[in-house]
């Protein structure tokens, strides 16, 4: 796959490619259809590598987190229905249902309205809980999976690394993320409002991932001391605990400690066919031996984690990441006012990027420049170690003036192509689509004269 | 002067009303804080008039007594007791309200006293003698009345626990996530809350019917003749008697335990005004 998407990638062939999105999230799409879509870590390669073999996407990113899953690719501008066709179809064999199932949960963008979702999305704008730190970390880990299995090249690579720059704006220059918002903040509050004070509660978490990491990050400052954490693997469970000062389980020992515990965690990934990891009766029974003592049970997972059926035994207490929807509505109200300068700062970098993607367009040109101007140094200081040899330098000599030489001529060729560039990508920055080409053109003519080319001369 | 401290309870009943007005706003506002209007002033000030009537009684029968209410014992009639459980719910309420961090349940206790209250007939008057009962003074019936009144204001706090625990539990299980929740304490600390005070009222009603039957038997009493007592006390012991079983035994918790309690309460006041009023014997004003 890697050969063909370099190939696919290459700079010359998509330098006008349009960026394209298309999703579903926990806005657009209820539960259950989320739990459809969603990649799972070792599913994330083979759509990838599907996405890429289709003729029209250049590059391509995959992100999928509990309350969304997105596509984001580069494709040539002419592409919008190929794409949706690409999408509909990779989704439709992904999921298992069919297109018209979902075709109405299914948002498409591209170009400015592309980069605007992208960048909301990195700064926890369009989170489930505004001003979430997860979404950024996943979406850094969904770029790296991209790059490392060669899916992505300068358009995206740009995009991406904006997009993260996008997030610590917001998150340097408003409060949106200073009151610790995200939905295991809300699961916490919610755990107070079961059992008041913390500290004497205890917390099992399932799964090691980053979204229970967190979990157990905010429910440890809400003061609780006993932890526990149940994984497939066990060392990785042993890390984590190890992070809290907690013990590690087997996901066989569940039915053992769950009595014992009173907060309990689902945040591990599980395939849509799979069984719940815990069942109503494991439940049941625990409650029976806690005499009563509620519990509370927290699915953060998507696939859910915990059997839906608990909810409805007395005592215990189930939410999973839709029910967390209400607390976030609560939050949104006391936002508004840092929500409209993230806003701000995300339509800013919009319009910045959308100013590079237009200089793009003359790039060609500047390569063309700059390797004229590096093709007349080189002519330059052939003549100039000429001379040098004639009036009496020995070969040694030259080879150390040459070094010298090409090191000047490649500053003085930098310094006085930066005005012209940096005065054409200004200017290209406003342009419209048929200006571009005309300023291009023009600065070229300028810089290498009508077509005269420099061995000639 | 006499009239001024009848004047007292009316003022405290208005001053429960506006309590009762003040933490239910602050409860249920989703703009307002807890504390933030002043319903912990108003029930102090209601209570200190309160307690100033109660006390103004019990110093008129002093400062007037007769030969005979010399002789006897000078028990409380219905209306007084109403009025002394309803003192003793806000008392105790404010002495734990700051301690356990309970103001969200002013709007359940405040209510409660109110009612006490306005039931034991505040705008009636009665003369110092309407509440002598005949009775010889005696340590044990004293102890069996303070022990039963006790009972009566835990378990009136038991109810208005339970009342706050079906509320943040129905929030919960609902899913419906508003400032009441958050402002209304955990289901843990309610549950042990109702636990606490179910257990600790039904010691003090347990022991208090079992000294006013040794009471009863010591002079005279006839059983018989208080038998709606009886069998008010009876039914109403067996509910109590079974939900702290429960709790204590077969781990009876949460909202069940709650509807229980409040069932008992309810049961608790039928058998009281029942016995008070339609009864016989000694427990009628």
């Amino acid at each position: 796959m890697s050969t063909n998407a370099q190939q696919k990638h290459a700079p010359e062939q998509n330098g006008q490619n349009v960026i394209r999105l298309a999703g579903i999230n926990h806005r657009s799409a209820p539960l259950e259809l989320r739990e459809r879509f969603a990649v799972l870590e070792e599913q994330q390669d083979s759509l990838l590598r599907q996405s890429l073999d289709r003729p029209e996407i250049s590059e391509a990113v995959i992100l999928s987190t509990c309350n969304r899953v997105e596509i984001v690719v580069s494709t040539p501008p002419d592409a919008d229905r190929a794409f949706r066709e690409s999408v509909d179809s990779l989704f439709e064999i992904h999921a298992g249902i069919s297109r018209a199932k979902f075709s109405g949960s299914l948002y498409q963008f591209e170009s400015d309205s592309a980069i605007t979702h992208l960048f909301r999305v990195a700064a926890g704008l369009d989170s489930l809980v505004p001003g979430e730190p997860q979404v950024l970390g996943q979406l850094k880990r969904a770029y790296v999976s991209a790059k490392g299995q060669g899916a992505t090249s300068a358009l995206l690579n740009r995009l991406f690394h904006r997009a993260f720059g996008v997030a610590k704006a917001v998150r340097t220059n408003t409060k949106i993320g200073q009151n610790a918002v995200s939905v295991c903040y809300a699961a916490k509050e919610l755990a107070e409002q079961i059992f008041g004070d913390l500290s004497q509660a205890s917390v099992m978490l399932v799964g090691a991932g980053d979204t229970g990491a967190l979990a157990l990050k905010h429910f440890r400052s809400a003061g609780v001391k006993r932890f526990y954490v149940a994984n497939k693997t066990l060392s990785r469970a042993g890390l984590l605990a190890e992070t809290v000062g907690g013990a590690a389980i087997e996901l066989s020992s569940i039915p053992t400690v769950l009595p014992q515990v009173d907060i309990i965690i689902g945040a591990s990934g599980i395939s849509q066919d799979a069984a719940p990891i815990i069942a109503r009766a494991a439940v049941e029974q625990a409650i029976e031996a806690r005499r009563g003592d509620p519990q509370f049970f927290i699915d953060l997972g998507v696939p859910r984690n915990f059997d839906s059926s608990i909810e409805d035994i007395s005592d215990a207490f189930l939410y999973n990441v839709d029910d967390l929807q209400a607390v976030v509505e609560r939050n949104l109200s006391s936002r508004e006012s840092e929500f409209a300068a993230a806003e701000l700062i995300v339509d800013e970098e919009v319009s910045r990027f959308l100013a590079w993607l237009k200089t793009r367009s003359a790039d060609p040109s500047i390569r063309e420049v700059q390797r004229q101007y590096a093709g007349y140094r080189d002519v330059e200081v052939a003549r100039t170690l000429r001379r040098l040899k004639s009036s009496g330098f020995n070969e040694e000599q030259c080879r150390e003036l040459e070094a010298a030489l090409k090191d000047m001529g490649t500053a003085l060729v930098r310094k006085t192509l930066h005005q012209p560039i940096t005065t054409l990508k200004h200017s290209l920055s406003d342009a419209g689509a048929l200006d571009e080409e005309r300023a291009a053109a023009r600065f070229r003519d300028y810089l290498l004269g009508s077509g005269e080319d420099f061995e000639e001369s | 002067m006499s009239t001024l401290f009848h004047l007292f309870p009316i003022l405290s009943l208005v001053l429960y009303l506006s309590a009762s007005i003040s933490y239910g706003r602050d409860l249920l506002s989703e703009k307002r804080k807890l504390g933030e209007s002043l319903g912990r002033e108003m029930l102090l000030l209601g209570v200190a008039l309160h307690l100033l009537s109660l006390l103004f009684d019990q110093l008129a029968l002093l400062f007037f007594q007769t030969d005979y209410s010399r002789e006897f014992q000078i028990v409380p009639s219905f209306p007084y007791t109403l009025s002394l459980i309803s003192c003793l719910l806000v008392g105790i309420f404010l002495l734990l309200e700051r301690r356990l961090d309970l103001r969200s349940l002013g709007a359940f206790v405040s209510p409660l006293a109110m009612m006490f209250l306005l039931y034991s007939g505040v705008l009636f008057h009665f003369t110092p003698e309407e509440r002598l009962h005949g009775l010889r003074n005696d340590a044990i019936l004293l102890l069996h009345i303070s022990l039963t009144i006790l009972g009566y204001v835990a378990f009136g706090f038991a109810c208005g626990v339970s009342l706050a625990l079906i509320v943040q539990e129905s929030l919960l299980k609902s899913k419906r996530f508003s400032l009441l929740g958050k402002k209304l304490p955990s289901i843990r600390m309610l549950d042990r809350l109702n636990r606490n005070f179910l257990v600790g009222g039904f010691c003090c009603m347990f022991s208090g019917i079992l000294l006013g039957l040794y009471f009863g038997a010591a002079s005279d009493v006839s059983i018989l003749a208080q038998s709606a007592l009886v069998l008010g006390t009876l039914i109403t012991l067996a509910i109590y008697g079974a939900l702290v079983l429960g709790m204590l035994l077969r781990g009876l918790r949460g909202s069940r335990a709650a509807w229980l309690s409040i069932a008992g309460f309810c049961s608790l006041l039928l058998s009281f005004v029942f016995v008070h009023l339609i009864g016989g014997g000694y427990h009628v004003h």
